[in-house]
């Protein structure tokens, strides 16, 4: 060895990332020792990990959108394990605009149908739709009503006509549950009294033929629904357990 | 039931804090971080059988979101860089407030790179893959890596100023 070997910017780097075998580590350490300069050099190149550490690293205490946790679960029923903690929201100082409370105060009364990008008439009972209207606002009837009430996500068959996506809280502590029906639409419902109310409601064009191979499963879950439960939603999706434990209470709190 | 499937989703589902993470080092938008994030999970489900028990998922999904920047979002972005330029601090998300201003001057700097320094810096610096790693996620050869990593370091010190001695631009 020199007596006073050079270090170069790559090996410098290479002993920061921690790449060295044991042996040129301690030549570093030995050098940096003995050498205010490259301790200066080896400060830089620390601070450049920390500071990249310091801006990205929040990104793994942020609550993770419904959506992405709705896409690991999306072609089959099978229960994903989300660690909770990492769900999080954070309790106060969401400043974002479009809260629950607009977004409630809307969809209480309103339905949201699209058909091609064009808002439809409000549903009837002729449509064959699984709503009714009661004392202005939507509820679930028949068949959804039926499915919101006892169908489970973690049980359910994957040709059932309703299909449960994630159960959870709102922030006004009522239980909620997003659906898809019959593969060309989706909504948001939430618990209120012996009702579930219908807090969205979009619906596609059918774009297969009846019986054709368009499968409840492959639908996706339109952006409205999404943006319903990543509004409402307070904490972490119920898990299997949870979700059973509020059905079997009749999904009262 | 199969529960290679099952154990694929399972840890996707613990990995999607660092798949959010690695996407937002690689993006320029948040919202094309998520729906980068998105379209893997969707592409790793529907070809979880390509991975090989035993070895790193994370470096299975880095690939896979990898590719799928380059060959769709990217795209996508660049159309929507020309009709909307983002405002300053959007991507940059909550961070306690004395660090906000430096998360925004990373991004800024970040934003300054490539696409293929910003692959290798989210590969090693912000999710601390070895380089050996790296290089197989981004099917290139380490010299190659490390003199890209070696540029995108010199790229960020430039823009970020120097910390130590309190120069900065």
């Amino acid at each position: 060895m020199t007596t006073n070997p050079v270090i170069s910017d790559d090996l410098l780097r290479a002993f920061v990332d921690g790449e060295l075998g044991a042996a040129e580590q301690a030549r570093i350490e030995q050098a940096v020792s003995a050498d205010p300069a490259l301790v200066l050099r080896l400060a830089r190149e620390q601070a450049l990990r920390e500071q990249l550490r310091m801006a990205f690293d929040p990104v793994l205490d942020e609550p993770v959108p419904a959506r992405l946790a709705q896409a690991l679960k999306s072609s089959e029923a099978v229960v994903v394990d989300v660690d909770p903690s990492r769900l999080q929201r954070p309790a106060a100082n969401d400043s974002r605009g479009w809260g629950w409370p607009q977004w409630g105060a809307m969809a209480a009364c309103l339905l949201l149908g699209l058909f091609g990008g064009r808002l439809l008439p409000w549903p009837s009972a002729e449509d064959g739709l699984p709503l009714a209207q009661r004392g202005g606002t939507w509820v679930a009837q028949g068949p959804l009503a039926q499915a919101l009430s006892t169908q489970l996500a973690s049980t359910q068959a994957a040709d059932a006509p309703v299909r449960v996506g994630i159960s959870f809280l709102s922030r006004e502590q009522r239980y909620c549950r997003s659906f898809a029906w019959r593969g060309d639409a989706a909504g948001v419902a939430c618990r209120e009294g012996d009702a579930w109310a219908l807090q969205v409601w979009t619906q596609q064009a059918r774009t297969a033929p009846p019986g054709g191979d368009l499968r409840m499963a492959a639908t996706p879950i339109p952006a409205a629904v999404l943006k319903a439960v990543d509004d409402t939603i307070q904490g972490a999706p119920l898990d299997a357990e949870a979700e059973r434990t509020a059905a079997a209470r009749g999904w009262r709190r | 039931m199969d529960s290679v499937a099952d154990e694929v989703r399972k840890e996707l589902g613990a990995l999607l804090p660092r798949l959010r993470r690695f996407a937002r080092a690689i993006t320029r938008h948040r919202e094309d971080a998520d729906d980068l994030v998105q379209l893997s999970v969707e592409r790793a489900l529907t070809r979880w059988q390509q991975w090989q028990p035993g070895t790193r998922l994370d470096s299975w999904m880095f690939r896979i979101m990898k590719n799928a920047w380059i060959d769709e979002v990217r795209a996508r972005a660049r159309r929507d860089e020309v009709l909307a330029p983002e405002e300053a601090g959007e991507h940059v998300g909550h961070h306690p407030a004395d660090q906000q201003q430096l998360a925004m001057d990373v991004h800024k700097a970040m934003a300054q790179l490539n696409d293929d320094q910003r692959l290798v810096v989210g590969l090693v610096l912000v999710e601390g893959l070895p380089y050996k790693e790296a290089a197989e996620v981004l099917d290139i050869p380490i010299g190659t890596l490390t003199s890209r990593l070696a540029r995108a370091r010199d790229a960020l010190q430039a823009a970020l100023g120097d910390p130590v001695n309190g120069s900065r631009a």
